[in-house]
């Protein structure tokens, strides 16, 4: 993650010298995007980062992650930035009219880039990117179903199938700078059932009995890119509307989201 | 605690955990711990540790730091450090490693080799 501030307090030579590092950094960021109506955010931005940016860029506080990830649309086959809009929501948290946003689209990301800039590693389910775990699991009746998959680790294949509740990924954040790994958890739920000992002898209706449900960790491993095929319908638990039924495909996304954040905000995720 | 347990959660402490849910087969080749309680086909290598539990089935070679065999395998089992065999376990192959430790009760149809420490150079 990168950070940009300046302190009140830094010498006026190193400010200077910071501005002007400041600067060049933002104008790599800045996008240049023709908007002249709030229902062409999207596409103008992904116009203009089509163009120039070898990025994803959101723009926004970190409030909004959840809903720009939450809403990705397909992404392009091609190898340009796909990923990369205002939420419409963000007109009611900053009153852009569209004139302010075809001078503000390029102002405030030129700008904010010199506040916060953080580049986030994500990760690819499917047509979807995920900066946190993505938990999948069956769409209606609790349960364990049969996941099997066909992993690709750093150095070596795995094929399994196993007994499933619910499947974990989420990122492994590596101290080197290393490729990013993906963290594959499967957890499988069991159900056991007993009959208290000192009600044994009695009939059926008069005993008691105990249901505990527990999960067991079935299967924990980093993976580099992966699939997974079930025959029940599944549910991403974490963002019900991503799709992800059929075969699953995830790995690590090649490009980072660089994300801008607004003036020294607090990071409230 | 039982000798041959290890603390609780020592399977999550694992990079790679195979549970007795998991069916698999494959190649690893890896820098972490490995416990396997599956059944598992294929090789592992790792420089870490490497553990297979009272479900695990290995059919296959294992080259790792220190191993401990507390299931089944039938193949090559190579440490650099030292290879544990444990009452529960089922060994058929070859034990390779500097130190050898089997548990009365383990079943062996394996030839088990020390390979000579190097030489000091004066």
């Amino acid at each position: 993650m990168n950070s940009f501030f300046i302190q009140p307090t830094i010498a006026d030579k190193t400010r200077d010298i910071l501005a002007d590092q400041l600067r060049q950094a933002s104008q790599k960021t800045r996008v240049e995007a023709e908007v002249w109506h709030t229902a062409d955010i999207r596409q103008g931005l992904q116009t203009a980062l089509a163009q120039t940016s070898p990025t994803i860029v959101a723009v926004g506080s970190r409030t909004w992650f959840d809903r720009i990830i939450t809403a990705t649309h397909s992404l392009k086959a091609s190898d340009l930035p796909a990923f990369a809009f205002i939420p419409f929501d963000t007109t009611r948290l900053h009153p852009l009219s569209p004139f302010i946003i075809r001078r503000g689209v390029n102002a405030a990301i030129g700008s904010l880039a010199a506040r916060k800039v953080s580049h986030l590693t994500i990760f690819q389910v499917n047509n979807s990117l995920f900066t946190e775990t993505c938990s999948i699991g069956q769409a209606e009746s609790r349960g364990t179903f049969l996941a099997k998959l066909s992993l690709l680790l750093n150095n070596g294949n795995l094929t399994a199938s196993s007994q499933a509740s619910r499947i974990d990924l989420s990122l492994i954040e590596s101290i080197q700078d290393e490729a990013p790994l993906l963290r594959l958890g499967i957890r499988s739920e069991l159900i056991n059932q007993s009959v208290s000992p000192s009600k044994a002898g009695l009939l059926p209706d008069k005993r008691t009995s105990l249901k505990t449900h527990r999960f067991e960790d079935a299967l924990h491993i980093p993976i580099e890119k992966g699939s997974l095929i079930s025959t029940e319908k599944l549910i991403c638990l974490s963002h019900p509307e991503v799709d992800v039924s059929g075969t699953l495909n995830f790995q690590p996304y090649p490009k980072k989201l660089k994300f801008i954040t607004s003036k020294n905000q607090p990071i409230r995720y | 605690m039982p000798a041959n347990k290890l603390p609780f959660d020592y399977r999550h402490n694992a990079g790679v955990y195979l549970s007795s849910l998991v069916t698999s087969q494959g190649s690893f080749d890896i820098q972490e711990d490995i416990v396997i309680n599956g059944e598992f086909r294929g090789e592992v290598k790792t420089t870490g540790f490497c553990e297979i539990s009272e479900n695990g089935l290995v059919t296959g070679d294992i080259d790792a730091r220190m191993i401990t065999i507390l299931g089944s395998i039938d193949g090559t089992c190579r440490a650099k450090d030292n290879i544990d065999v444990k009452k529960s376990a089922k060994v058929k192959g070859h034990l390779i490693a500097p130190a050898i430790s089997i548990e009365s009760g383990a079943q062996i149809d394996a030839r088990c080799k020390q390979p000579s420490s190097p030489q000091r150079m004066s």
